[in-house]
Parts: C-alpha cells; structure tokens; sequence
C-alpha cells in the first residue's frame, strides 16, 4: 500500500510539470492549428537561466527562496521575450499552416540549441535545492521542494482552467479554437488572441521550466525530453484538448513511474509508446479529442 | 436614390478562388428599412458574397461600403464593431459551448453592458424554445433550435444590417416558417436584412426586393412581387 502511494505521489510530482508543459502545445495548436515543436526551448531557456542566475543571487548573500524567486522571474522574462520574437517575426505568419510551422519550429530547435550551447557552454548545471526536508503523505516520502513545485503546477493548472471556463477572454480563447472564422464573425479579433493564446502557452513553458531546474539537471537540450513526453500525453488526450493535455500527461507520468518501480526508467518509455499505439488505434482522436 | 438611403452597397465586386473566377464584378445595394434577398442556385456565388462583405474572403476587385464608408479589406472582427453581422451558412455555432455563451459571444466587443443585458433577454424573447436550454452545450439541441442561436448570436451585437446565409436550409417546413416570421420581425424592428436562399420561395415571401444570381454575375432585379411573377424565375427557381 505505501508503495502505491509513494509510486503515485512520484508520478503527480512528475505529471505537474508535464501538465504545464502539454497544456501550452493543445492551448497553441487549438487557436493556431499548429504544432510548436520548439515549445521545448522556451522550456529549456528559463531552466538554463534560473541555473545560472540563481547560484549568483545566492552568492550574493540573498536567501535561496528569494534567490529563486529572482532568478524565476529572469528565466521566465527571457522566455517570454523569445516567444514573442518567435511570433512576432514567425509563427504569426503560419496560423493554420501545419508545414510551414513544422518546418519553422524544427529549425528553430536546431538555432536555439545551439546558441544555447554557444551561450551557457555544455556543462551539466545543478541548482541548490531550495527548501530541505521530506513531508511524509500516507507513508509516501516526498521532498518539500517537489511538493511545493508539484502545488505551484497545480495552482497555475486550476488558474488556467478557470480563466477559460469563466473570463471572457477565455471564452473567445476557446470560441477562436472551435471556428477562428466563426469567432472573428462576432467581433472576437483573433489575431490579438492568437498572440495571447501563444504567450500563455510560452509562459507555462517557462514556468515548467523554472520550476524543474532545482530538481533537475540542467543541459542545453533539457526541452527535447519534455516535448516527446508533452506531445505525446497530448496526442493521447486528443489535440487541441485542454483536459486532454492533463489526463495525457498524469497518464504518461504514472506510466513512467509505474514502470520505473517495477522495472527501469528505458522499459518505462518503451511502455509509454506501446500504450501510445494502444491508445490510438482504439481512439484516434485521442482520450478527449473531438474528431 | 441618394446614397444615404443605402445601408450596403456593393460595387464591382470580384473575387477568384485560385484562378477560377466565382464572382465577376457584382452590384448591388441594401435600401435602408428594406429586406433584400440574393436568390440563386447552387454554386452560383451567394456565399461567396456574403464571405467577402464580412470581411472573410478577400475580393481581387470592387468595394464595399457601409453607410456610405468603405469597407473594403477590413478584417471580419473590424466589421462586426461598424454594425454588420452575418449570420453564416451552416451556423457554424461553437458547439461544445453553452447557449448563453454562444449568445454573449456575440456582444464581444460591445461596451454597454446594460443594453446586452436587455438584448440578452430580448433574444429569449425572440426564442423562448432557447430559455430552458441556456445551459445546454449548442451542439445537442435541434437544427431549428441552433438556428435560433446562430440568429440570436449575430443579433447580440446589436447590428444595423444583418447578414443571413441560407438561414433555412435543412430545417423541418413548420421551423422554416418560425424562421421567415421572426426575419420579418427583425426587419420590423430597424435592421437592415439581407438574406441569401436557395429556396426562393420563402426568400421572395419574407423580402421586400431581391437580386438574381447565375455564375458569380447578377442577372436580374426586381421587387419581390415583380420576380415571383417572372417567367423565368418561375421556371428556374419557383419548380413551377
């Protein structure tokens, strides 16, 4: 029973982040009819700044919980910069183009992991944990650090779900990703929510990224990782679907730590893949995709 | 006719899919307090027309204005704010949301909250079959009922002319009824109407003048009475 739980409370601290990071690429293809694969980047470029920026703060003498904060909020700043380049000079251009986007964000992966590893070098980084400590849930041991992270993913996700059931700019967010024609029919300007919609999904992406750095190690291709895992819980959720995205991703997670337990981390993603096909060969639209 | 009188006019307008023409050089108008209606058959440009006055198809010639103000090339949503609104062939309502949201989508971009309020509940009004279903995601409820929704929609940002496209088709004779009287009825109540159909007969019983359509050109115009009794309306439109 306490291995359940502490195999289940391993894959919700997993799934958090993944949700974050699958809820940014269904909330870009839904307005945009695209598939940013260099959602990863913006995701690595806020990982590898609180990495940097961090050990520097806490050098300064500041706290870690402020030197985190800080060193957030600066990963979190250069991610949404990129992501409005990328769209302002980019995917802007190639709404409901699925090659041309498709040719636009490989190239980017290629262009950013290597200014990326030109800028930060190759080295592997860890950042300082933040909180010490373990919280003992129904017998399962967790680190503070992954809780209190695992609980900001869940905020943001609880956030966001209600900003688009309820707000009025959610409303349009979701009537653009069922008919953009039909929504721009009734005054919704969806030029201006496709750039909304896409700088959300950037700043979820860089959330995710902040928050996995004091738990992970930081490389200049952390992203890639992320965007295989993240397209494919978004692809079993059904494209497009917001609790797609988090019922694919908490699906992939549990997978992964279910087969990490019982077996090892490799057969895990061979899992994950042979589930995948399951998945769509009974329901090709995907756990919560229309059609 | 000064051009004050005229709500909509349409000049020259042409517009090609590809290298394939679909309209050549259409021109028409909408007289203020009137109903007009575009009649024709399939594939003759109808919607094409329409597409390109929202603002959803660019034409490669021609303009467009409203009230005397061109609007020609503009996006779709910068024309709703100026007071035309279409409601589209096939609905195309946002499904997998409730009545009430599809309604109030349609009073996006209005800034007097009150008078939404009052037009909210003037469409239930309108639709009363639509009040017990408020909540109920529009993709369940009936054709006729959607047709409602889609009306009330475009009416919820309180247009000056209304756009409708094939806003019969596929329904039950006893709901393209329902539907002629309550056009009728917005008509009446100060908008300007322009409706496209494929069934001319109750196009030409609910508008007051109408324009025929063949192959992207318009080939004749008349009040509605004057084309019902045309011969060769008769025998191309009217099956009789």
């Amino acid at each position: 029973m306490q291995t359940a739980f502490q195999i289940i409370a391993t894959g919700l601290q997993i799934g958090a982040i993944y949700v974050l990071f699958s809820l940014g690429l269904t909330l870009t293809f839904g307005i945009m009819r695209i598939v940013n694969f260099a959602h990863g980047q913006f995701f690595t470029l806020s990982a590898l700044v609180v990495a940097v920026v961090m050990p520097y703060l806490a050098s300064a003498g500041l706290p870690l919980p402020a030197a985190f904060a800080g060193s957030a909020a600066a990963g979190i700043a250069a991610s949404l910069l990129l992501g409005l380049v990328t769209y302002q000079w980019g995917f802007r251009r190639l709404q409901h183009d699925f090659v041309g986007s498709f040719i636009l964000s490989l190239g980017l992966i290629l262009l950013l992991e290597g200014l990326y590893l030109e800028v930060f070098g190759g080295a592997v980084r860890s950042v300082p944990p933040i909180i010490d400590g373990t919280v003992s849930v129904f017998g399962a041991s967790l680190t503070t650090q992954r809780l209190l992270l695992c609980f900001v993913a869940m905020v943001l996700t609880g956030l966001l779900y209600a900003a688009l059931a309820l707000t009025p700019m959610g409303k349009a967010l979701r009537a653009a990703s069922i008919d953009h024609e039909a929504a721009m029919l009734q005054g919704i300007p969806y030029q201006r929510i496709a750039r909304h919609g896409f700088m959300i999904a950037t700043l979820l992406a860089a959330v995710a990224g902040a928050l996995i750095a004091p738990v992970s190690v930081v490389t200049t291709t952390l992203g890639s990782d992320y965007l295989i895992k993240g397209f494919i819980a978004v692809i079993v959720g059904g494209l497009g679907s917001i609790p797609g995205a988090i019922i694919g991703s908490l699906f992939i997670a549990l997978v992964e730590s279910v087969g990490g337990y019982f077996f090892d981390p490799s057969r895990a993603s061979i899992a994950i893949f042979a589930l995948v096909m399951v998945v769509l060969l009974v329901r090709p639209q995907g756990l919560m995709g229309h059609g | 006719m000064t051009p004050t009188e005229l709500s909509l006019e349409i000049t020259d307008l042409s517009v090609d899919f590809g290298v394939v023409p679909a309209l050549r050089g259409v021109s028409l108008a909408l007289r203020k307090g009137r109903i007009a209606t575009i009649i024709g058959a399939n594939g003759a440009g109808k919607s094409t027309i329409m597409k390109a006055v929202c603002g959803l198809v660019k034409p490669r010639a021609g303009s467009v204005s409203l009230f005397g103000k061109p609007i020609t090339g503009l996006p779709a949503d910068e024309i709703v704010v100026r007071g035309l609104s279409l409601v589209p062939e096939g609905r195309r309502l946002f499904g997998s949301m409730t009545v009430r949201e599809n309604l109030e989508l349609g009073a996006y971009r209005r800034k007097d909250r009150l008078r939404v309020g009052e037009d909210f509940a003037r469409m239930l009004d309108y639709f009363p079959a639509l009040r017990d279903r408020l909540s109920t995601p529009v993709g369940s409820l009936s054709g006729g009922q959607q047709q409602m929704v889609a009306v009330g929609r475009a009416l919820m940002s309180a247009p000056r002319i209304l756009l409708l496209d094939e806003p019969t088709i596929g329904l039950a004779p006893a709901v393209v009824d329902d539907i002629a009287e309550i056009v009728k009825a917005i008509g009446r109540s100060g908008v300007d109407v322009l409706l496209v159909e494929q069934n001319a007969e109750v196009a030409l019983s609910i508008a007051d003048y109408g324009y025929i359509l063949e192959n992207g050109g318009i080939v004749a115009e008349d009040e509605s009475a004057a084309l019902a009794r045309s011969e060769t309306v008769r025998r191309a439109y009217l099956g009789i």
